[in-house]
C-alpha cells in the first residue's frame, strides 16, 4: 500500500503526463480524421485505429522510420472498416512494418478510391500493377516519365446500358477454328478454359499478334477521329518470370503496342488481387482515347486463389471451396467493364456517349465526331483434370459472353489449337461475323457434330454407308484445316477461301458419286484440275445450283456491315443467298464442259473479295 | 487523436519510473478492459450521465488493485475532453498488450540462463509496450511471464548487461580465436 505522500505524487505525475499529451497532440501538424497507427501486422493485413474518416478502397500511406532516420512509405488499400479499427492490405516490403507505426491517408487520396499512377511511357514496358516499371533484364533502360501522369482509379463502375454499342464487328484472331465457328467480337468476353498446359496462353498471345499485325478495325462513322492502332493488354497473375519473358519477346518482336502488368508468383497476394483491376483501368484509358483494347487476364483462377488468400486472412466467412461469398461479384464486377462504348468528341477528348445521342446524330447524318472503341476481354481459367464444372470455371463461364474450350485429350492427339469445338460456344453467334464468314460456316458445328456421332461407329467396327463415310471424310477434313502451329496465323481471306474449298469437296463428292464418274478423293489437286462433266442437255445452272444450294441457301440479313451486292439473291423471308455468287462466277453461258473445278473456285473468291 | 495507446504508455512509463510489478499492471489493465466492454455491451456507451460515472468508478475502485491505474482512470474521467470516448478505449485495452508464445518443448533441457536470455531478447526486440510471453516448457509445463518494456528497470538492465557479457564471451570460445 502505498503511503499518502506517494499518492499524491502519483497524481501529480499524472496530471503531468496527461497535460503533455493533451499539448503535444493538439499542436501536431496530422490532420487527425485521416492518420492513424498500427495495431497488429500479420500475414499482409494490417489493422490501422484511429483513423475517422477511412473508407472502403481507399489509400493508405505506411510511415516506415528506417535505421538512419530515412522516411519509407509503404502502400495499402482499406479493405475492412469495423468500429474500432480498420483492416487493410499492404502492398510492398511487408518486413519493415511494425506496430505503433503512423499510418495516413495523404491529401490527394482522401476523396477518389485507390489510384495507380500511369502515364504513356509506360507502353511497351512490363509493370507491376502500382505502374512501376520492371525490369525484365538487368540492361534495361531506365523509363522516363512520358507527359502527363494519369492517376486511374482501379475499381470503377461499368459503363452504362445506354453508352454500350452492340458488339458486331469482328476481331479476325487468325485461329482458323475461332474465326469460323466461336467468332470474337470487339467487345466481347471470350473465357479461354482448359487444363495446365493445354496451350491457354499461346492461344492468347498468338490471338494478340494476329489481330496486332494483320487485323482491321472498320468503323463506319467518325473515321478521321479513330485510332486505329490497336492497344494490347496482358496481365500475368502470379506467373513465373520465365514465361512474362517468353510472352514479352513475341509481343515486342511483333511490333504492336503493348503492355504487360505483372504480377509474379511470389508476390504478395494483395497485389495478385488488385493486378487485374489495375489492368482494366489502363485498358479503359486508351479506350476513351478511341482505340480498341484487347486484354487478357492470365489467369483469373490465380486471382481468386490471392482473394481467397486476403479474405480468409480478413476473417471474412469461407465459402464454397473456402471461396468467400463474394467471389462471383469480384470477377463479374471486372469482366462487366469490357464492352464497346458509343464515344464523342468534344474538342478536348472523347466522352462517353449514349446511343439515342449517336442515332440522333445519324438521322441528321452528323456522325463525323461520333465512334465506337471497345476493350475485348480474353480471361483464362485454369481446370483441374478437366473439371470444367469446379466453382470458380462455372462462374466465369456464366460471367463471359462465351468460352474456348481446350481439350487436353486433343492436345495429347497432336491437335493444336486444341479447342474442343463441341464444348466451346461463341454465345454473339454469327453477329460478330461479316456477311460471308457467317454464310460459310453455318453449317461447321452441324457436321462436326455429324462426323463426331459416325465416328463413334466407326470405332466400334461397323460398317458405314456411304453418306456417312462421305460425312467422316467431311469432318476429318475441317479438322485437318482447323489445325495450325502456334503463331501462324491465317488471314480472314484465307480462311474463307479455305472454307470454300473444303464445302467444294463436299459438293464434289456429291456431285461426282451422283454423276456416275470415278473420282479419287485423296488426290484433291487431280481432282481440281478435271474438267466438270455436265453432260450434254442438262441446264448446267440449275444442275450445279441444285447440287450447291445445300450448301448455298444460307439467308443473311441486311445489316450495317451486310450490303448485298447484285451477287446476292433476295430470298422469299428478305434474307439474301449467295447463291448468286456461284451463278456469277460459274459463268456458264459458255462452255461448261471445258471449264475446272479451279477455275470456278478462283471465280467463286474473287467474288468474295468483292 | 488521444487514445488508449497514449494511455497506456503512459501507464507503462510511470509504472517503470515507480518499479510497479507488471504482473498486477497487466492483470488490472486486462480488468479495465473487461469493464469497459462489459458497460458497452450492457448499453452504457459513455460515461457522461452521472450514474453510469459512480458505477463505474465503483467497479473500478474493488476491481482494480494498483492504486496508479485508480488514480488514473479517475483523471481520465474527471477531464471533460476525454470522458466521451473512455469505455470504447478501455474495450480495447487488450488489442494493445502483446501476446508471445514460444514453444520450447522440442529442447531437452532449458536452463534458466537461458530462459532469462530468451526473455531479454523478447523485450529488446519489442520495446514500448506491455508483454504477455507464454513459454512452453520441456518438460510440458508452460510459464507465463509478464513484462513491461516502457523502460527496463534496474533488475533487467543488469540481467541485459550480464548476458551480455556472457553472450560475447561465448561467442570469443566458440569462434576458435
Amino acid at each position: 500500500m502505498q503511503s499518502q505522500v506517494e499518492l499524491a505524487d502519483l497524481k501529480k505525475a499524472i496530471n503531468a503526463k496527461l497535460e503533455q499529451l493533451i499539448t503535444i497532440t493538439s499542436t501536431k501538424d496530422i490532420d487527425q480524421d485521416y492518420s492513424g497507427y498500427v495495431v497488429k501486422f500479420s500475414d499482409g493485413v494490417a489493422r490501422v485505429m484511429g483513423i475517422k474518416r477511412a473508407r472502403i478502397g481507399q489509400r493508405l500511406t505506411f510511415h516506415v522510420e528506417l535505421e538512419h532516420g530515412e522516411i519509407m512509405l509503404i502502400d495499402g488499400m482499406i479493405m475492412d472498416i469495423e468500429p474500432q479499427w480498420t483492416e487493410c492490405i499492404v502492398f510492398g516490403e511487408e518486413r519493415f512494418i511494425k506496430e505503433g507505426q503512423t499510418v495516413v491517408i495523404k491529401e490527394e487520396d482522401r476523396h477518389v478510391p485507390f489510384t495507380i499512377n500511369f502515364h504513356k511511357g509506360l507502353m511497351g514496358c512490363v509493370i507491376d500493377p502500382l505502374c512501376n516499371v520492371q525490369k525484365l533484364d538487368s540492361e534495361d533502360d531506365e523509363i522516363e516519365v512520358d507527359g502527363h501522369i494519369h492517376k486511374l482509379p482501379i475499381e470503377i463502375p461499368a459503363p452504362l446500358i445506354a453508352n454500350r454499342a452492340p458488339v458486331n464487328k469482328p476481331l479476325y484472331s487468325g485461329i482458323r477454328v475461332i474465326d469460323s465457328v466461336l467468332p470474337i467480337g470487339l467487345g466481347q468476353r471470350m473465357l479461354i478454359i482448359g487444363d495446365r498446359g493445354t496451350g491457354k496462353t499461346a492461344l492468347a498471345k498468338t490471338i494478340m499478334v494476329n489481330y496486332g499485325v494483320k487485323g482491321t478495325a472498320i468503323d463506319i462513322v467518325g473515321k478521321g477521329l479513330k485510332n486505329y492502332k490497336k492497344v494490347f493488354i496482358y496481365t500475368a497473375i502470379g506467373k513465373k518470370i520465365s514465361e512474362v519473358k517468353s510472352i514479352y519477346a513475341d509481343l515486342a518482336a511483333s511490333g504492336i503496342d503493348f503492355i504487360i502488368v505483372m504480377t509474379k508468383a511470389n508476390d504478395p497476394a494483395s497485389l495478385v488481387y488488385i493486378a487485374p483491376f489495375a489492368a482494366t483501368s489502363i485498358a479503359e484509358f486508351y479506350r476513351d482515347q478511341g482505340r480498341d483494347v484487347v486484354i487478357v487476364y492470365d489467369d483469373l483462377t490465380n486471382h481468386a486463389n490471392a482473394y481467397r488468400h486476403v479474405s480468409l486472412l480478413l476473417k471474412r466467412p469461407p465459402g464454397r471451396e473456402a471461396y468467400p461469398g463474394d467471389i462471383f461479384y469480384l470477377h463479374s464486377r471486372l469482366l462487366e467493364r469490357s464492352s464497346n462504348v458509343y464515344l464523342q468528341h468534344t474538342g478536348s477528348g472523347f466522352v462517353h456517349t449514349s446511343a439515342e445521342e449517336f442515332t440522333i446524330a445519324n438521322d441528321r447524318d452528323k456522325t463525323e465526331r461520333f465512334i465506337t472503341a471497345s476493350i475485348t476481354a480474353l480471361p483464362i481459367v485454369q481446370t483441374k483434370e478437366s473439371d470444367f464444372s469446379a466453382y470458380v470455371p462455372t462462374n466465369i463461364v456464366s460471367i463471359t459472353d462465351g468460352q474456348i474450350y481446350l481439350d487436353p485429350a486433343l492436345m495429347n492427339n497432336d491437335v493444336f489449337p486444341a479447342i474442343h469445338v463441341g464444348l466451346s460456344v461463341s454465345r454473339l453467334g454469327g453477329d460478330a461475323q461479316n456477311g460471308i464468314m457467317k454464310a460459310l460456316t453455318k453449317s461447321i458445328k452441324g457436321d462436326l457434330a455429324s462426323y463426331n456421332d459416325k465416328m463413334k461407329y466407326s470405332t466400334y467396327g461397323l460398317e458405314l454407308d456411304e453418306i456417312g463415310k462421305r460425312i467422316i471424310r467431311h469432318g476429318s477434313r475441317l479438322i485437318a484445316f482447323f489445325k495450325q502451329e502456334l503463331l501462324h496465323t491465317s488471314s480472314e481471306l484465307d480462311t474463307a477461301k479455305e472454307i470454300s474449298n473444303i464445302y467444294l469437296m463436299r459438293f464434289l463428292e456429291e456431285y461426282y458419286e451422283s454423276s456416275d464418274n470415278q473420282y479419287d478423293m485423296k488426290n484433291i489437286e487431280t481432282l481440281l484440275k478435271r474438267p466438270l462433266a455436265i453432260k450434254e442437255g442438262d441446264n448446267p445452272k440449275e444442275h450445279v445450283m441444285s447440287k450447291y444450294f445445300g450448301m448455298t441457301k444460307f439467308g443473311m440479313k441486311k445489316t450495317k456491315d451486310f450490303a448485298p451486292s447484285d451477287a446476292f439473291v433476295e430470298l422469299k423471308d428478305g434474307s439474301y443467298a449467295i447463291q448468286r455468287a456461284f451463278i456469277d462466277f460459274f459463268n456458264i453461258e459458255g462452255e461448261p464442259s471445258n471449264m475446272t473445278i479451279e477455275s470456278l473456285y478462283d471465280g467463286f473468291i474473287s467474288c468474295l473479295k468483292k | 487523436m488521444i487514445g488508449i495507446r497514449e494511455y497506456i504508455s503512459i501507464i507503462g512509463e510511470l509504472s517503470s519510473h515507480y518499479e510497479l510489478s507488471a504482473d498486477t499492471i497487466i492483470s488490472d489493465l486486462i480488468a479495465l478492459d473487461t469493464i469497459g466492454t462489459h458497460f458497452l455491451q450492457s448499453g452504457i456507451q459513455d460515461l457522461i450521465d452521472s450514474n453510469s460515472r459512480k458505477e463505474f468508478l465503483k467497479i473500478v475502485e474493488t476491481a482494480i488493485e494498483t492504486e496508479l491505474l485508480k488514480e488514473f482512470v479517475k483523471e481520465l474521467v474527471n477531464r471533460e475532453e476525454l470522458i466521451s470516448g473512455l469505455l470504447k478505449e478501455c474495450s480495447l485495452i487488450t488489442e494493445h498488450l502483446t501476446e508471445i508464445k514460444v514453444d520450447l518443448s522440442q529442447y531437452q533441457i532449458v536452463t534458466d540462463q537461458e530462459f532469462d536470455k530468451l526473455l531479454a531478447i523478447l523485450q529488446k526486440k519489442h520495446s514500448h509496450r506491455f508483454m504477455i510471453v507464454t513459454v512452453g516448457l520441456p518438460d510440458g509445463n508452460t510459464i507465463t511471464k509478464y513484462l513491461n518494456t516502457f523502460k527496463h528497470t534496474g533488475e533487467y538492465k543488469a540481467q541485459l548487461s550480464e548476458l551480455d557479457t556472457l553472450l560475447s564471451l561465448y561467442m570469443e570460445v566458440n569462434s576458435g580465436e
